[in-house]
């Protein structure tokens, strides 16, 4: 037999079938002993259960007891207020954002050009001398361009190997 | 009692490992740096002025110092120094009558390059990581005829 079929005899049993419906289950059984037998198999577990089934009676009106569940389920939700100091709470308050805070700064970090980028290096310009500075790091080239204020040391046309 | 250690030929081996090793290790540490500096002549003039007696700059300084972005097209050698870096610090090397500079080694592949103008006035220094095929480039215009002067530092070993 299948699915259908057994669904079709349960349905039969509680009642919860159309006249048509009925008259085909009716015309199986006739010819079908397997069919018979589950279906007195299944009456059978139905008285069963409805002998054995304890009666619960509430103590108090249907609506008293379900207003009861209700206040229960308001009260577990609603948020819970502090009672006095907790260091575990208090440090779960700071870490939070701290970490979330630490994780933003290590994911800059880590997307910052490394080996030989500007992230590390130090530099300072002193004297008169302004100063500064780009780096290629497709090429690896870095340029520290001065900017003299006064008279440019290197543009002497004096000089042995002067560049004017 | 046997106290005298066994020397069999896993000990041997460990040994040899070891003292390959150290002596690796003395060897690395002898291995001084070497640099060279240039002083190189920026300028957009295709012609030098008949006193100057310049060649233009081999081609890997050249491609670098385009890659910079710089305004002029020709690039000429004025000097070339090549210099050592005993015990990772080569003290102050003239470049040219107008400049020195120094190199620290420092940990990590990092040194320190200070960059001194005449009377040995520190003008910039800087720490970074320098590596060979890497390039260090000072320089500055030369406002009187519109050229600019470079000295360029690479590593040679």
């Amino acid at each position: 037999m299948n699915e259908e079929t057994l669904l079709k005899l349960q349905a039969y049993l509680d009642g919860e079938l159309s006249a048509g419906e009925r008259a085909e289950v009716e015309t199986l059984l006739q010819g079908n002993a397997e069919a018979r037998a589950l279906l007195a198999e299944l009456g059978n577990t139905a008285k069963t259960l409805a002998a054995y089934e304890a009666e619960i009676k509430l103590p108090e009106t249907r609506e008293f007891y379900w207003s009861k569940i209700q206040r229960e389920i308001a009260r577990q939700s609603a948020p819970s207020r502090v009672q006095g100091f907790s260091l575990a709470a208090t440090l779960r308050r700071l870490l939070v954002p701290t970490g979330a805070f630490a994780a933003v700064a290590i994911a800059i970090m880590l997307s910052l050009p490394r080996g030989g980028g500007d992230g590390g290096d130090y530099f300072s310009a002193s004297g008169d001398a302004v100063a500064f500075t780009y780096q290629n790091y497709k090429t690896g080239t870095t340029l520290i361009w001065f900017d003299f204020s006064s008279e440019n040391d290197f543009s002497d046309a004096s000089s042995g190997d002067t560049l004017n | 009692m046997n106290l005298i250690p066994t020397l069999n030929l896993t000990r041997i081996w460990a040994l040899v490992f070891a003292v390959t090793a150290w002596g690796g290790g003395v060897v690395a540490l002898a291995d001084d740096g070497k640099y060279e500096a240039k002083v190189i002549w920026a300028t957009n003039d295709e012609k030098l002025p008949d006193d100057k007696k310049f060649e233009p700059t081999d081609p890997e300084t050249r491609a670098k110092l385009e890659s910079l972005g710089l305004k002029w097209k020709n690039f000429y050698e004025v000097k070339r120094v090549k210099f050592d870096a005993p015990n990772g610090e080569s003290g102050k090397v003239a470049i040219s009558e107008k400049s020195s500079l120094s190199v620290k080694e420092l940990p990590g592949k990092k040194v320190e390059v200070v960059f001194y103008t005449k009377d040995g006035k520190e003008c910039s220094r800087r720490e970074q990581t320098f590596k060979r095929g890497e390039m260090l480039v000072h320089g500055g215009n030369v406002p009187e005829n519109a050229t600019a002067w470079l000295v360029t530092l690479k590593k040679l070993k």
